[in-house]
């Protein structure tokens, strides 16, 4: 059992690492699409 | 003349049979007295008397003279869920067509709580392999905590779980008591003061543009760093491109509403295949029970103390109980956080945050199912 619990404290570190790696990743994509956005929006509502 | 055909049926009913037809009751009660998740857990409890009735013929039976003659629910299990995940798979462009990241896309730093809000999952693991499961067992049990009844199915299939059905039973049963237990593992870990913290609501622009790049872009990255995940978030995020792009509003009506309503239909029926008493009547289910609810209550518990972490590093303070609204339940447990900051303050309005973090719970919890999936796989 308590080889098992070091692989599920393992999986524990590496999947919380894991999602908050992709998670900030797409904050920052979409931070920077914001910004890039920002002015196309300005452009299609001219349009 | 020899009658005991007509009761042989009846005399070979056998006790766990009998508390599988009181547990398929209760689930079709859930369903339509109290509005419980009733698109899945009426079809379960219907299905949960099916195949449990002596010699069903909804499942596969060897026959005195004939041999081996099919049953529907059991080739529908095999076909659409054993062999190929198709039906919680499919389900997901369903589930795609009818999220609006809008609210998420313009509030980006909401997306940090959806993957706070799935503590509940590992914690659930590391619970269930105290329990005595064994790995691919115990992460099955702890997706649970995803709060995502299709992902919860997938990835126990995946890894062969043979708790399938009380999986599913927990996953969606929890994702019908939201209301009863997020406002419980909320008020644990905050205080008054902070579940009355108001926020500024001032979200940025997106544009068409955006919210089209923006299932593609996460294809790519979530696909490239956890490539179990494609199954799910890429059928997630075609859903959504059918409906972002503009110019299939048929097909995305049709994925809303026909597709997932046809594929709800049969998923609840199919998985009542894994409810058959032999493999559901036992004492790992009550404990499967037991460790849903904890993933549950962590998942809250994780993402209240991430924005109460974040908190520490702010000037404008978020209430915390945005964190708890990161799970996939949507929009249920939005929902739960503005009544439960109503209640402490009925002018403190925070919907619109809370719906961010929600929309981020749907993307987090396919990406959790996709890692959980990797790195089992990576240590059996």
């Amino acid at each position: 059992m308590m080889e098992n619990l070091i692989i599920a404290l393992q999986i524990m570190l590496k999947g919380m690492v894991g999602i908050f790696v992709v998670i900030a990743i797409l904050t920052l994509i979409v931070m920077l699409m914001g910004k890039i956005a920002g002015p196309a929006k300005k452009e299609d509502e001219q349009s | 003349m020899d009658l005991s055909f007509l009761w042989e049926g009846l005399l070979s009913i056998t006790w766990q049979q009998a508390v599988m037809y009181v547990v398929g009751i209760v689930l079709i009660y859930l369903a339509i007295k109290k509005d419980y998740e009733p698109a899945l857990l009426l079809p379960m409890g219907f299905g949960a008397i099916l195949v449990n009735l002596p010699l069903s013929g909804v499942i596969n039976q060897q026959m005195e003279g004939i041999g081996v003659v099919n049953g529907i629910i059991e080739w529908l299990y095999n076909v659409g869920i054993e062999a190929s995940e198709a039906l919680p798979i499919l389900l997901f462009i369903g589930i795609g067509a009818m999220i609006d990241f809008g609210p998420l896309l313009s509030m980006p730093s909401m997306f940090l709580f959806g993957a706070g809000a799935q503590f509940g999952i590992f914690f659930a693991i590391c619970v269930a392999v105290l329990l005595g499961f064994d790995i691919a067992d115990a992460a099955s049990i702890g997706i649970i905590g995803a709060a995502d009844g299709p992902t919860s199915i997938l990835v126990s299939q995946v890894l062969h779980s043979k708790y399938v059905g009380p999986i599913a039973v927990a996953a969606y049963s929890y994702m019908a008591l939201v209301p009863i237990v997020q406002p419980f593992a909320i008020r644990l870990v905050t205080t008054k003061k902070e579940r009355r913290i108001h926020m500024d609501y001032t979200p940025g622009a997106v544009s068409q543009r955006m919210k089209i790049a923006f299932p593609i872009i996460v294809t790519f990255l979530v696909g490239l760093i956890s490539p179990q995940s494609v199954a799910l978030v890429g059928f997630l995020m075609f859903g959504n491109l059918l409906r972002e792009c503009g110019v299939l509003g048929n097909l995305s009506d049709t994925a809303q509403n026909t597709l997932a309503n046809l594929i709800t239909l049969l998923l609840g029926i199919t998985i009542s295949f894994s409810m058959r008493a032999d493999a559901f009547v036992n004492v790992d289910t009550l404990l499967i029970m037991f460790i849903g609810l904890i993933a549950f209550v962590f998942d809250s518990i994780g993402g209240v103390l991430l924005a109460k972490f974040l908190n520490l590093f702010r000037k404008k303070k978020i209430n915390p109980m945005i964190g708890a609204a990161g799970i996939s339940a949507f929009p249920m447990s939005a929902r739960v956080v503005q009544k439960m900051a109503m209640e402490e303050d009925p002018t403190n309005v925070i919907l619109m945050h809370a719906i961010g973090a929600n929309v981020s719970g749907q993307i987090a919890s396919v990406i959790a199912g996709g890692l959980v999936i990797s790195l089992v796989a990576a240590y059996l």
